[in-house]
């Protein structure tokens, strides 16, 4: 079945990917790093293929159900990151970044099947929701992978661990601009996202998702907080990348109760 | 008694500076040596590489020219220096080429100044016509392994001095150090090398110090401002990296003023480079958010792990060595097999020019014709005992099997060179087969010492 194969091959390729990124950032092989981001291409386009093979063989837009929004959500991180690449020369990020698409990606095959969204509350406003936070889950996770890097570098830092992972990492002055980027980009989507979810949730009659609903707008209060203070409160490095961690936490966490809600209740 | 690639030298390994300094040549005097070298030798190509750390001398020739050139070197020292001599030759000189050019020799492995030095030391020889194919081709090759070795390695990362660590640790703190400022305290001349070093990175340097004159004296050197000790504070919050290397009794940073400065920098991270002794700041300053304190231990801890992390690398560069050591030698095969199928094809020719020589005398009776159908036939003959000796000769690869060309120039007795008469006559050994000598460049400068 060429749709299980895609998806096989898809994986394959990021797990590839990520282990030529781990080794270019523990044993510093250069040639590695550029390998890895090179099939993180390829992995990226054999994505997109399997995306395209389920919608024609279930007929279902990519972000109808859970299992596609996971699955477009992995894709979208891929391509965030290959882009932010293209600005920033940080290969050592792809170790951080890989494996989230794959969770995603994994997580994504987990609930394909059982968490059909019921037809009544499938609706177009729902949609243009899910693609608001999807792209606004893609800055994030571009965030916090950045933020996880800064607070590794800054601890290899302070214990004055020089060498190693040390030195393939960037500099915490650009992994720092990498994650205040990310969430100001991501943080207007993410708003766009609350609002529409707000307008669905008062149209339809159908209430689905309280528990998840609080936890988005947890995330959203956690990444304002992130913002806000970056701008006014002059907070960067360390306090911001934690902030950014936290705020991505309850991001993921939205996504895992939807699953619970939507695997119980089908 | 074949002709190879040579290399004899002392370097830091086994001889000290004092024996080094005397053998020694300045990169301008090298040409005028390598020529009076030649000139009296039989060596067919020279290339001196003359640094603080080494002198050798690599060549292609004889075992006997590199005798020569080790009595060239070796009266240049006031002493007795033969039994410091390291000589070395054919895959042993090719090897030390590859990895003095990678810096695997170097005093500091991984310091790249040797490519450079190896280079200028290639140039002037290639300019003089010293070098040939063959040492042309083996430096070459070996600035491509040291290429190599860079880009696949980690040889080279890891500064080593305490002023580069102090540099690469502001990048790795603040990215790119251009318009950083860089507050220097005290007048410490380890200080004095870090500041130089922040400097050159583009990083705009302040000095304060209890001397307003000192101050300003070193402020003109960095192109920087100077202050006085009362400004301190205020720097303090400005700036982003600290060098102190002030003597004095007691802390100049604690950690209460510290405080307010960090305080005062809402979060904007600081780079504390404490290079005096005893320490001008405070060990506890270090604990303060967004501040990374660092004195001379931890700088030079960090300059002894580089160290030791790239001998680590060095196992792997050396693997590199010995691959590309292969190829090359591998090249140097190929050489000879042209020359040796070469010399067998006329060997047969001659053999069978001088009996139909003898034969058709013989035969008056034959008509012009005939006697062409008899030549036809000697060169089918040779043509056809030829062709798997040929193809066994050149090998799958056209590298050539060395044990068969060797095998080939003793059972066709191919060593003679009766078939060159218009040799150089300049000593016995030359005359004998050596595929390389046609190779050679005409040397215009022969017999002209001056």
């Amino acid at each position: 079945m060429p749709v299980t194969l895609l998806f096989i091959t898809t994986v394959a390729l990021y797990v590839v990917a990520w282990l030529l990124d781990l080794s270019s950032l523990f044993r510093g092989a250069k040639r590695s790093g550029t390998l890895a981001r090179r099939l993180l291409g390829v992995a990226a386009a054999s994505h997109v293929a399997y995306i395209a093979a389920e919608f024609f063989a279930g007929g279902q837009t990519p972000i109808a159900d859970l299992n596609g929004t996971l699955s477009t959500l992995s894709l979208g991180v891929v391509l965030a990151y290959l882009l932010v690449q293209r600005s920033y020369t940080v290969p050592a990020l792809g170790a951080f970044v890989t494996p989230i698409t794959l969770v995603f990606l994994l997580g994504a095959a987990l609930v394909r099947g059982v968490a059909e969204v019921p037809p009544p509350v499938a609706s177009a406003l729902l949609q243009v929701h899910i693609a608001f936070n999807i792209l606004g889950l893609v800055a994030f996770t571009v965030a916090f992978a950045a933020s996880t890097a800064y607070v590794i570098q800054e601890h290899l830092l302070r214990k004055k661990r020089i060498g190693g992972a040390f030195r393939q990492l960037p500099s915490l002055g650009v992994l720092d601009s990498i994650s205040a980027h990310a969430t100001n980009v991501g943080f207007p989507l993410l708003t766009a996202g609350v609002v529409t979810g707000a307008l669905f949730v008062t149209q339809s009659s159908a209430s689905l998702f309280s528990g998840a609903q609080a936890m988005g707008l947890l995330t959203w209060i956690v990444f304002a907080g992130v913002v806000v203070l970056r701008l006014v409160g002059g907070w960067r490095g360390r306090r911001a990348a934690f902030g950014t961690i936290m705020g991505f936490a309850c991001g993921v966490s939205v996504l895992a109760a939807y699953a619970v809600k939507l695997g119980s209740g089908a | 008694m074949t002709e190879d690639i040579f290399v004899i030298g002392l370097s830091h390994h086994t001889a000290p500076v004092e024996l080094r300094e005397q053998l020694s040549t300045k990169l301008s005097d090298v040409g005028q040596e390598l020529r009076t070298l030649m000139a009296e030798s039989s060596i067919q190509e020279a290339l001196l590489v003359s640094t603080c750390n080494r002198v050798e001398l690599y060549g292609f020739g004889s075992p006997e020219a590199m005798e020569h050139g080790k009595r060239y070197l070796a009266r240049r020292a006031s002493v007795k220096v033969d039994h410091l001599l390291y000589e070395r030759f054919g895959y042993d000189a090719v090897k030390q080429a590859f990895r003095v050019a990678s810096s695997l020799d170097s005093l500091v492995v991984g310091e790249p100044q040797i490519l450079g030095q190896m280079k200028d030391a290639f140039d002037v020889s290639r300019e003089i016509g010293a070098t040939g194919p063959i040492l042309g081709r083996c430096f070459t090759h070996a600035f491509n392994v040291a290429k190599r070795v860079r880009s696949e390695t980690a040889i080279a990362e890891g500064t080593v001095s305490v002023s580069s660590i102090a540099c690469e640790l502001a990048e790795k703190i603040f990215g790119d150090l251009q318009g950083r400022r860089v507050l220097l305290v005290g007048a410490g001349e380890m200080g004095e090398g870090a500041a130089r070093a922040l400097h050159k990175t583009g990083a705009q340097l302040v000095v304060v110090n209890r001397s307003p004159e000192k101050a300003r004296e070193l402020a003109r050197v960095f192109d920087g401002e100077a202050h006085g000790l009362e400004a301190l504070t205020a720097e303090l919050v400005r700036a982003d990296v600290v060098i102190t290397s002030a003597s004095a009794d007691g802390y100049v940073l604690d950690e209460a003023t510290m405080r307010d400065v960090v305080r005062g920098r809402r979060h904007r991270p600081l780079f504390l480079i404490d290079i005096a002794v005893p320490r001008n700041v405070d060990p506890r300053v270090g604990q303060l958010d967004s501040v990374f304190l660092y004195d001379v231990d931890d700088l030079q801890s960090v300059a002894r792990e580089n160290v030791a992390s790239r001998r680590r690398e060095a196992a792997a560069a050396e693997a590199i060595v010995e691959e590309e050591t292969q190829a090359f030698l591998a090249w140097k095969r190929s050489l000879l097999v042209k020359p040796t199928i070469v010399a067998l094809r006329r060997r047969f020719e001659d053999v069978v020019q001088e009996e139909l020589a003898r034969t058709l005398p013989r035969l008056e009776s034959l008509r012009p014709e005939e006697r062409a159908v008899l030549e036809k036939m000697g060169a089918a003959i040779v043509n056809k005992l030829l062709h798997a000796p040929v193809r066994e000769l050149k090998g799958v690869d056209a590298e050539g099997n060395p044990e068969l060309v060797a095998a080939t120039v003793r059972l066709f007795d191919l060593e003679q060179g009766r078939d060159e008469p218009a040799r150089e006559e300049k000593d016995e050994a030359s005359v004998r087969f050596s595929p390389f000598r046609r190779l050679r460049p005409a040397r215009s400068h022969k017999g002209d010492p001056t």
